[in-house]
């Protein structure tokens, strides 16, 4: 079990192409800043990382996007960007090419306006795209329209594992000899008060350093708070060996297995024993064992009881071999992407595999007693040139667990 | 506001819509030739209320086969003088 990326493309606030995304996060500078969600109601203020450029889609008449949520733009803007690496265009309606993405609540700045205009505006009507720029299924559809790739188009709506969960997904359709060639990945965008509070109120955002803002979201330190916000969408081609190979594509790296478990107990308390069986899956489909894994991109969203949950359940997968494999949440620097997460951290696992260098933990002040015995470095580990393989965990509310095993070569 | 100056004010509006300039914009033409789909008319239509102040039913538009910006110009201009 294993297919080849051949493309790769991201927009967030770290990084609106993956270069300027991996620039930031090996030199450890986040994205993370004070964000004043409904500043009238006189709240504290949170930690997140939204994106503040114009979303502009190159190639795309602006009225055919007009109204188009946010969401779904990211998801143009970094779809456009991997299909563009692989080398392929679409001119013509690819039936064979199918959408995967992940994406945990749609546009849901739509939604909020459509509230707004009814509710507070006193408008008697709302805007008839509402309702289809707000499904979560828009980005599919988006994605799928715009490049031409009229696969079967699916949306997964598993909140933070919504992504890599589509990875896996896409590297089931190659195996099954389904489809040649997929384009995967995920998009959110909840920088809306109500998402935002409502999160804070579950007690997993942060709120703003107060002096450094872009330290509020320290994963795995004694004195982490819970996690930033984050917003964008990345995107993956994924290629079987044999397509990949007969048209000379560059292969960036592989994605060799995944483990995929839901432990049904609670919706938002994570469960080691799934977390566990979940890296375990992984490690059998790919062929491989806990040796042979020298990095693990955590799920690490700094919350006081996922942390110590996630760090058990990587001590147990791994056994021994979690002394020696390096462990870090990149999530401190980008934020949590929610349904974006899964593509964009497997983006950054492939990539930090194939510079040879792994992030680290830049903000762990002083670390979470239950890392003791493991490896969690505050700096970039630089690897030797050769084959590397790396494990990257998706947690998500609902009790969704999925871990990639994903390979590169170091130079 | 009468009907001529109804109908420059409907190609301004249309023109985000239909990616076209205002002055391209033909009162005869249909607002299907134009591209318009029925997402498109009811946006439309939410737009007209916004910056011509008509609450525009689009059954009745279909019923009274108001189908192009000068059919539309010239029934706007009759609920105005009602």
């Amino acid at each position: 079990m294993s297919v080849c990326v051949t493309g790769l493309g991201v927009y967030a606030a770290a990084g609106a192409t993956v270069e300027e995304l991996m620039a930031n996060v090996l030199a450890g500078r986040s994205a993370v800043k004070r964000i004043d969600a409904a500043p009238e109601l006189g709240l504290a203020a949170l930690a997140g990382a939204p994106v503040d450029k114009e979303l502009v889609v190159p190639g795309i008449e602006a009225h055919l996007l007009r109204h188009v949520d946010r969401v779904s733009l990211m998801s143009l803007l970094a779809a456009q960007q991997a299909l563009c690496q692989a080398g392929l265009r679409f001119d013509a309606p690819r039936y064979d090419v199918p959408v995967l993405w992940g994406c945990a609540m749609g546009g849901i700045s739509t939604l909020d306006d459509a509230y707004y205009d009814l509710l507070s505006h006193g408008r008697k009507r709302v805007r008839p795209t509402t309702i289809p720029y707000t499904m979560p299924s828009a980005p599919a559809f988006h994605v799928a329209h715009f490049l031409n790739a009229c696969g079967p188009s699916t949306t997964l709506s598993v909140a933070c594992a919504a992504s890599a969960l589509a990875i896996a997904q896409g590297l089931i359709a190659i195996e099954r000899e389904e489809a040649d060639v997929v384009i995967v990945g995920g998009a959110e965008s909840m920088m809306t008060p109500v998402a935002l509070r409502g999160w804070q109120m579950a007690g997993a955002v942060c709120l703003a350093d107060e002096v450094m803002p872009e330290e509020s979201c320290r994963p795995f330190s004694a004195d982490r708070a819970g996690f930033a916000m984050g917003e964008g969408a990345a995107c993956l081609v994924l290629e079987s060996e044999r397509h990949a190979k007969a048209r000379g594509a560059q292969v960036l790296g592989r994605v060799m297995g995944y483990g995929h478990t839901s432990d049904a107990r609670h919706i938002s308390r994570p469960d080691a024993a799934a977390q566990v069986l979940s890296m375990q899956q992984a490690l059998r489909r790919s062929g491989i064992t806990a040796e042979d894994v020298c990095y693990v991109n955590a799920h690490g969203t700094a919350t006081t009881v996922g942390d110590v949950v996630e760090l058990q359940s990587v001590k147990e997968a791994l056994g021994k071999s979690s002394a020696q494999a390096v462990l870090s949440s990149t999530k401190g620097l980008h934020g949590h992407l929610i349904g974006a997460a899964g593509a964009l951290e497997a983006i950054v696992t492939l990539e930090a595999l194939r510079r040879g260098q792994l992030p680290g933990n830049p903000f762990l002040r002083a670390a979470e007693p239950a890392a003791e015995g493991m490896n969690l470095p505050a700096g970039v580990t630089y690897l030797l040139p050769g084959r590397h393989i790396a494990l990257s965990n998706s947690f998500a509310f609902g009790g969704v667990n999925t871990t990639l095993a994903l390979e590169a070569v170091s130079h | 506001m009468n009907e001529q100056q109804i109908l420059e004010k409907l190609k301004q509006i249309a023109a985000p819509i239909t990616g076209m300039t205002p002055d391209d914009h033909k009162a005869d033409v249909t607002l299907t030739e134009l591209g318009v789909d029925s997402l498109g008319m009811a946006d439309f239509m939410f737009d007209i209320e916004d910056e011509l102040g008509f609450n525009v039913d689009l059954a009745e538009l279909a019923n009274k086969g108001v189908n192009t910006l000068g059919k539309l110009a010239a029934h706007l201009a009759t609920l105005k003088a009602a």
